[in-house]
């Protein structure tokens, strides 16, 4: 029997491969998802602070002009899918003489850039800035609108499961190795058999270029590792980040940064990696973080954890979002790092576009699908309004994200199937404790829900065994 | 550290929720019932005892506690906007009068200087002795960072089951069961997937999983007085039952509302203030030795001692020879 063939597969479950997996499920065609990790954005978008950027530099490319046109369709998505997102300004202060002395020079060059844009900027006198972030030490700023922090777990999962409930077949643990072009079949050769597709969409992340390199591409990825700080307070209400000047720095961008559920990040640090599997913390890049932002704001909570994201850089610095020199049927996307997040609404509708002049008919799926009722969380449930909050509700396995037991069935009856599956999806042990009083409840809540063997319970990897029997 | 303002006066008639069913809140509970209060204990977990169900000098008085007293298990408190509230199965209950005796914090691995890999296999002691308890190992080989009662007593659970313990500690200590007991700061983890390898100042080690064992005080509920772990460093059951006992005599002081004496010092002491009830201040000094109360000198011997205060000179300041 001839295998399936799917109009359309894409590689990898990352935020740009849901996105365009999400818009393409609006249309009538088969489509497949193949994600090499256990569940959707466990790879380089699992490292993602979560914010919604405005221009990038270099200002004139593709991945900046990408941001400007996926941060505006932000609000959309967030509401159609009903994720937890923030709008908020960003502040570039000047904490020195000198940096006050540059600041009318950096406004006046900045506002060309981004007024253009149709961002706002404008000057934050210090007694101003002193109203608008209490906690934040400077003597003036630059503000500019339009920023945004969003639940990019929250994000990963719910286009996951929008895809998934319009049909898009999902593929975990199956890692594409090699792409070969047939007549008019593209087959990839997976760790699980080959999977035949007319038209391929190569979203591999960290793999994009190996992969491109299969079918002519000529883009190399060099990784970059961020190091980001987690408190367990808020401390600003806007992202804060010291004035650019010209001094190079190991830290690219960045700030202090207000989580959607009360937390604060600081980072990233930006440092080369020899290894693409690296997402090892090193001393020297808490340093850096710390050093950047010590002085920018008074610290409120305490530092609870430090992690490490990992960027596919390319040497251009841009996004590479082409056809393969060998067919239009074959689309790379290599380089998708930040603003990736940001750009990837705008990503998928590109990538749509390139698939419809490459000859891929787009009819729009007659049958409208049921609408995804989102259930909300215990923790927004809470906030909102306790009444009513019973049963496996009220049940807290973590006392400061407010997780409940109901919160991990949701989560594991929608495809989490590892212990960093649920954290994303509910944010347990992400708060003040980090973990001591829910980690081991919520193992042994798996082991009764899920009715695996202890030996089978992972943290995300296939190696990344958690417990055995005493 | 307690701060008595939340309880200005308890009336016999209100109720007081304990947060916590360990040796501090049971023991608190005990105080309390005797003295005629209403109290309600809630209990995150589905079983009372804290981190003192391995302790064999505790578990008697732990079972006999919870024979007489009645704890609501799978019941968590927390903040909703400014007020405290207990959850559970049943609904949402807010809390007017409270104690928090909500145990030790568990360092975590930045904080400790920890850098490296984030794998599988690192636990913070509660969550490995959550996993124990349910029958489950957190290991094969183990390291346990930080030597201390608790610590000690779950290495030796462990290794009855034939796990291969590592304890690391920062200073030399002895242990009775013949545990590897390793001097030195752990620096780095390495492994991919699982824990493989425990870069230490001084040394590396094969280990599968690195349990934290190294505990802060700390009261999650800074608006109401804490208790215990909450609010102490000390390792001996006994200490908790004598602030169970302090705290007890404090809350039911019917003029603590006008007349207190701020407790102030270097040294740890018990509790935060002082009624006209309460002449008596636990002042914890690990190892023993010399502690000063105002102007008068007081000799400690074991890790703590309960000292009859000299008055009411405001503020009292404890402070080390």
């Amino acid at each position: 029997m001839e295998p399936r063939r799917y109009d359309v597969a894409i590689i990898g479950a990352g935020v740009a491969g849901l996105f365009i997996a999400h818009e393409l499920s609006k249309f009538n065609l088969s489509i497949a998802v193949i994600e090499k990790e256990a569940e959707p954005g466990f790879g380089v978008s699992k490292g993602h602070a979560g914010v919604l950027h405005v221009v990038q530099p270099p200002f004139n490319s593709l991945k900046s002009m990408l941001a400007v046109k996926g941060n505006r369709l932000y609000d959309r998505v967030a509401r159609e899918l009903g994720v937890s997102m923030l709008r908020l300004p960003a502040l570039l202060v000047a904490r020195s003489g000198i940096e006050l002395a540059i600041l009318p020079l950096v406004y006046v060059v900045l506002k060309i850039i981004y007024q253009i844009r149709g961002f706002d900027i404008s000057i934050v006198s210090g007694r101003r800035l002193r109203l608008l972030e209490p906690n934040v030490e400077g003597y003036a700023a630059i503000m500019i609108q339009g920023y945004g922090v969003i639940d990019s777990f929250e994000l990963i999962d719910r286009l996951y499961r929008s895809s998934r409930a319009r049909g898009v077949e999902f593929m975990f643990k199956t890692e594409a190795r090699d792409l070969k072009i047939e007549d008019d079949t593209i087959v990839i050769e997976t760790t699980r058999g080959s999977i035949r597709a007319r038209y391929v969409i190569n979203a591999a992340g960290l793999g994009s270029d190996t992969l491109a390199s299969r079918v002519g591409g000529s883009e190399r990825i060099e990784p970059h590792l961020g190091v980001m700080l987690v408190f367990d307070k808020p401390q600003t209400r806007s992202i804060v980040a010291p004035i650019p000047t010209l001094k190079p720095a190991r830290t690219k961008g960045g700030g202090i940064i207000p989580m959607p559920w009360g937390s604060t990040i600081w980072g990233p640090s930006f440092a080369p990696t020899g290894s693409r599997e690296d997402r090892g913390v090193r001393a020297e890049h808490v340093i850096d973080v710390i050093r950047k932002f010590k002085d920018l704001v008074r610290i409120k909570g305490r530092l609870v954890k430090a992690y490490a994201g990992v960027r596919p850089s390319t040497p251009k610095g841009d996004f590479s979002i082409s056809y393969s020199p060998q067919t239009r049927r074959i689309i790379n996307l290599v380089g998708i790092e930040s603003p990736g997040l940001t750009a990837a609404p705008a990503i998928a509708l590109m990538v749509i576009g390139m698939l419809k002049t490459a000859g891929l008919e787009l009819t729009v799926a007659g049958k409208t699908p049921q609408k995804i009722v989102w259930r909300i969380s215990t923790r927004a449930r809470l906030a909102i309004n306790p009444s009513g909050i019973e049963g496996h509700e009220g049940v807290i396995i973590c006392p400061c994200m407010k997780v409940s037991l109901a919160d991990i069935i949701d989560a594991i009856e929608n495809g989490a199937s590892t212990l960093d599956g649920i954290i994303f999806r509910t944010k347990l042990g992400m708060g003040s404790c980090q973990g001591q009083h829910c980690i081991g409840r919520a193992i042994i809540a798996m082991l009764r829900l899920t009715r695996k063997k202890p030996e089978d319970l992972v943290k995300s990897g296939e190696a990344s065994w958690l417990v055995e029997r005493l | 550290m307690a701060r008595g303002e939340a309880l200005e006066k308890t009336e016999k008639g209100s109720t007081i929720h304990i947060i916590g069913a360990g040796l501090a809140g049971l023991s608190l509970a005990r105080e309390l019932l005797d003295r005629g209060y209403s109290v309600r204990v809630a209990e995150t977990r589905d079983r009372i005892g804290g981190i003192s169900i391995l302790d064999p000098e505790a578990s008697g008085l732990i079972e006999k506690l919870g024979s007489e007293i009645s704890v609501s298990l799978q019941s968590t408190a927390t903040r909703l906007g400014e007020r405290v509230a207990i959850i559970s199965s049943t609904g949402v209950e807010g809390v007017a009068k409270g104690v928090s005796a909500t145990g030790f914090r568990v360092a975590s691995p930045i904080e400790l200087g920890i850098v490296g890999d984030r794998p599988a296999g690192v636990y913070p002691f509660h969550a490995a002795l959550d996993l124990l308890i349910a029958g489950l190992s957190p290991g094969r080989v183990i390291a346990i960072y930080g030597a201390n009662r608790y610590s000690l007593l779950l290495a030796e659970k462990l290794a009855q089951h034939g796990r291969k313990i590592y304890v690391i500690s920062s200073n030399p200590v002895r242990s009775k069961k013949d545990l590897e007991i390793l001097v030195g700061r752990v620096r780095e983890l390495k492994g991919s997937q699982r824990l493989s390898e425990i870069r230490l100042d001084n040394n590396t080690i094969k280990a599968d999983t690195l349990v934290i064992a190294i505990f802060k005080p700390w009261n999650p509920f800074p608006e109401l007085p804490s208790v215990g772990h909450a609010s102490l460093e000390i390792y001996d059951p006994k200490a908790l039952l004598e602030a169970s006992r302090l705290l007890a005599i404090n809350l039911g002081c019917e003029e603590q509302a006008r007349r207190r004496v701020k407790v102030q010092g270097a040294i740890q002491a018990f509790p935060e203030t002082l009624t006209p009830c309460l002449r008596e201040l636990l002042v914890v000094k690990p190892g023993g030795g010399e502690v000063w109360i105002g102007d008068r000198s007081y000799s400690i011997e074991g890790d703590y001692a309960v000292i009859r205060t000299p008055g009411d000179s405001e503020p009292l300041v404890v402070r080390g020879s």
